[in-house]
């Protein structure tokens, strides 16, 4: 499985640093700030987050001591590439005023440094490839994006835990890395597996060699990494029969949503319901499209506090707006692009008329993009499996348990689909062809 | 006095200005204004009058800290009352011929509600700033008490107060054209509105709520890590996020956001394990005028009110 694998001991990791800083990369890694796991520049290993551990759950993001030396035995940071390249706010033009009153517009040019990303995970990579999908690959190029994009190196590292609110196996971007890296970091105690993915990375990797920072990977530690991968899958699996059991002995009982209303303890019972979704393209795309009127839409509506911090967390949404600053005397302003997101306002304002004013529109118009609409643009759903719009949601909605909601009311979702089970689209029921409500 | 020194730069540069009859900013002006003629005169400057009801003067503060662009101000408009900074207009209110007035605080005697009409009755257009204008403001926690007592219990000769039992927002006495909420205003806020004035046009209403800012700030959610009781998902943005950045919780300054879910978010806060009476203190706050934010916590109070609490820290509404 793992091509001419090397060691990079954990003493050695500042030597890899070392030489990225020699070449001129700005190196970006995980680090703690305001209790939680963010990518800042770093040229220490020190640095790097250690001994620490991430525990999330729905509308909960906590740090734990971790005893070990490892520097990436958590999940999924609070962002990591999104705001690098999509960024939160851009300057796209300016436009300057001269003297006889013409108006002079012009493109404002970003040069970003060399960077290299350490700690990059399977659904970050994904969800990438999304963005560049958008940006880059469509029938318009983002030249702001474009520049951004130049010039980065990925350190992936495969997950050594699964969260709980992962399910990267449903969405098949995870956990294992396939591709989409430069370097792939399997860490184990004493240090990390290293292979290549690039010509860029390649050469590093050779630069690595001739100094002799890199061993040979023995196949004990390559066992180690391979174990510790099933064992990510594993859980991930196990976490859905576990999640199953409970949401099907809680049948009986109505849609629990107010999560809010709970304590600590109950709320981590409620969240032991399915967290995956059955991505199954044809069963999404009909199941949730027939059924816009069912009432678990309105109960989502109830609970969500239209605030976008799903979708601001959200590594594929691509969504923004625009608004010009103009300087006090009116010589000049810039054309500030932002992101946004499909719970405000402006999203759902066209001319005169405002298509999502209530949460129930922008809820739907959230969940049906990202695991419908998406197929139609993109070919595949828009999620990545992260988890992060669970985690951050401030309420604790459960994306992935919404969805199953609707289509598991409907008769759609056997236990063994859940687990996995491909469901053909002439199996979805038709007996609920419900037209879009407006209301 | 420290709040005299704009004043007197102001006054310098209006002397000075009078001579200026083409700069960029005046063009701006006129190019909406003349057909593009150039060369206004700088008596076309928008006449602009800064208004104080009962308030802490912060708003008219946000506005004297511009620093630079105070200069710019002045060159683009012709400050005609402004009494924080200095500037008197000593002609009766009604005869003034005002083109924007600013209004800071809230009505709170009856003078307050006749000074007011005159003041919208000389001015073509009135723009709110800060809580206490477009919401009532602090002050306004007497709506919900009984005033009177709470005068005979502050002050030792009440009767020589003369204060109307409730505080009120501008906009339920004269018609406000615009309304720029927070406590205080920022700066940043009141330059952009006064620079679209001169366009003619409003600021983008930003309605949108403060997560949206925080997120875009890179900040990390006080609610999620915390548990801390934050108003952010339910408050409108603008501040910058400016508290949760530094690690604490929104307490909902700039007022409530468009399509706001109130409920379910002090349903989280009862969660974290706040009782009645705190949920009921977020909301009663700041803007406790406003429609969602006054329901939200009157509905935490009243049940409050109807189960006693044990808590020594009894809220006195």
């Amino acid at each position: 499985m793992r091509d001419q694998p090397h060691f990079l001991p954990r003493l050695q990791l500042q030597s890899l640093l070392d030489l990225l800083i020699a070449e001129d990369y700005q190196c970006m890694g995980p680090q703690i700030q305001s209790n939680a796991i963010v990518f800042k520049p770093f040229s220490q290993v020190t640095a790097l987050t250690q001994g620490i551990t991430d525990y999330q759950d729905a509308g909960h993001y906590r740090l734990q001591p971790y005893d070990s030396p490892r520097n990436f035995h958590w999940n999924c940071s609070a962002q990591l590439l999104k705001p690098y390249f999509f960024q939160a706010e851009q300057v796209l033009w300016q436009v300057e005023k001269q003297q006889d009153g013409q108006l002079v517009f012009c493109q404002t040019q970003s040069h970003q440094p060399k960077r290299a990303f350490f700690g990059v995970r399977a659904c970050d990579i994904a969800a990438l490839k999304l963005q560049d999908q958008h940006f880059l690959h469509s029938e318009f190029v983002d030249d702001h994006y474009a520049e951004n994009r130049r010039n980065n190196l990925f350190i992936a590292v495969t997950c050594s835990k699964a969260g709980a609110n992962c399910f990267c196996h449903r969405t098949s971007d995870g956990p294992a890395i396939t591709d989409g890296y430069d370097l792939l970091l399997d860490e184990l105690n004493e240090g990390f597996l290293l292979q290549t993915g690039s010509d860029e990375g390649e050469r590093l990797c050779q630069q690595l060699l001739q100094t002799q920072v890199l061993e040979i990977a023995s196949s004990e530690q390559q066992q180690q990494a391979d174990q510790s991968l099933s064992q990510v899958r594993q859980t991930l699996f196990d976490n859905d029969d576990q999640r199953l059991q409970s949401h099907q002995s809680d049948q009986s009982q109505p849609p629990q949503f107010k999560a809010q209303q709970q304590s600590q303890q109950q709320s981590q019972q409620q969240h032991q319901q399915p967290k995956h979704l059955p991505f199954d393209p044809e069963l999404i795309r009909q199941v949730l499209m027939q059924n816009l009127d069912h009432p678990h839409w309105q109960e989502l509506a109830e609970t969500c506090l239209s605030c976008g911090n799903c979708t601001s967390v959200c590594p594929t949404c691509f969504c923004s707006s625009q608004r010009d600053i103009p300087e006090l005397d009116g010589s000049q302003a810039q054309h500030v692009r932002q992101w946004d997101s499909c719970f405000s306002q402006g999203h759902g304002y066209i001319h005169g008329y405002q298509v999502r004013g209530k949460t129930q529109l922008r809820y739907q118009q959230w969940l049906t993009h990202k695991l419908v609409n998406w197929y139609e643009q993109y070919g595949r759903s828009g999620c990545v499996g992260c988890g992060r719009c669970v985690t951050w949601c401030p309420v604790g909605i459960d994306f992935t348990q919404a969805a199953m909601q609707i289509c598991q009311d409907n008769g759609q979702i056997s236990g063994d689909r859940v687990r996995g089970d491909r469901v053909r689209g002439d199996r979805v029921s038709k007996d609920r062809e419900g037209g879009h409500n407006d209301n | 006095m420290a709040q005299r020194i704009p004043a007197q730069i102001l006054s310098q540069h209006s002397d000075a200005d009078v001579t200026v009859t083409s700069n960029a900013a005046t063009d701006a002006y006129a190019d909406t204004t003349n057909n593009g003629k150039a060369n206004v005169d700088t008596n076309t400057r928008l006449k602009v009058a800064v208004h104080k009801f009962a308030s802490c003067d912060g708003c008219q503060l946000a506005f004297l800290n511009a620093g630079a662009d105070l200069l710019t101000v002045n060159r683009l408009f012709d400050i005609r009352h402004f009494a924080e900074a200095g500037l008197l207009d000593n002609r009766p209110l009604i005869e003034r011929d005002i083109d924007v007035a600013i209004i800071e605080g809230s009505v709170c005697t009856a003078e307050d509600i006749q000074r007011l009409q005159q003041i919208r009755d000389s001015s073509q257009r009135l723009i709110t700033i800060g809580a206490c204008a477009t919401s009532g403001g602090i002050q306004a926690l007497r709506n919900m008490a009984d005033a009177q007592q709470w005068l005979a219990e502050i002050y030792a000769r009440p009767e020589s107060l003369s204060s109307l039992d409730t505080a009120t927002p501008i906009s339920q006495h004269v018609k406000v054209d615009l309304e720029l909420w927070g406590c205080p205003v920022n700066t940043e806020q009141l330059l952009h509105a006064l620079r679209n004035l001169l366009w003619h046009s409003l600021p983008e209403n930003n309605k949108d709520k403060v997560c949206m800012e925080c997120k875009r700030a890179g900040n990390i959610c006080v609610m999620v890590t915390e548990n801390k009781p934050c108003l952010g998902p339910v408050t409108q943005g603008s501040c910058g996020a400016i508290c949760p950045h530094h690690g604490r919780d929104c307490y909902g300054c700039y007022g409530p956001a468009e399509n706001t879910n109130t409920d379910s978010l002090s349903q989280r806060f009862s969660g974290f394990g706040l009782l009645p009476e705190e949920i009921a203190r977020k909301f009663l706050l700041i803007n406790s005028q406003s429609k969602p934010f006054l329901e939200e916590g009157k509905k935490w109070h009243n049940q409050l009110t109807s189960q006693p609490q044990t808590s020594d820290k009894g809220l006195r509404l």
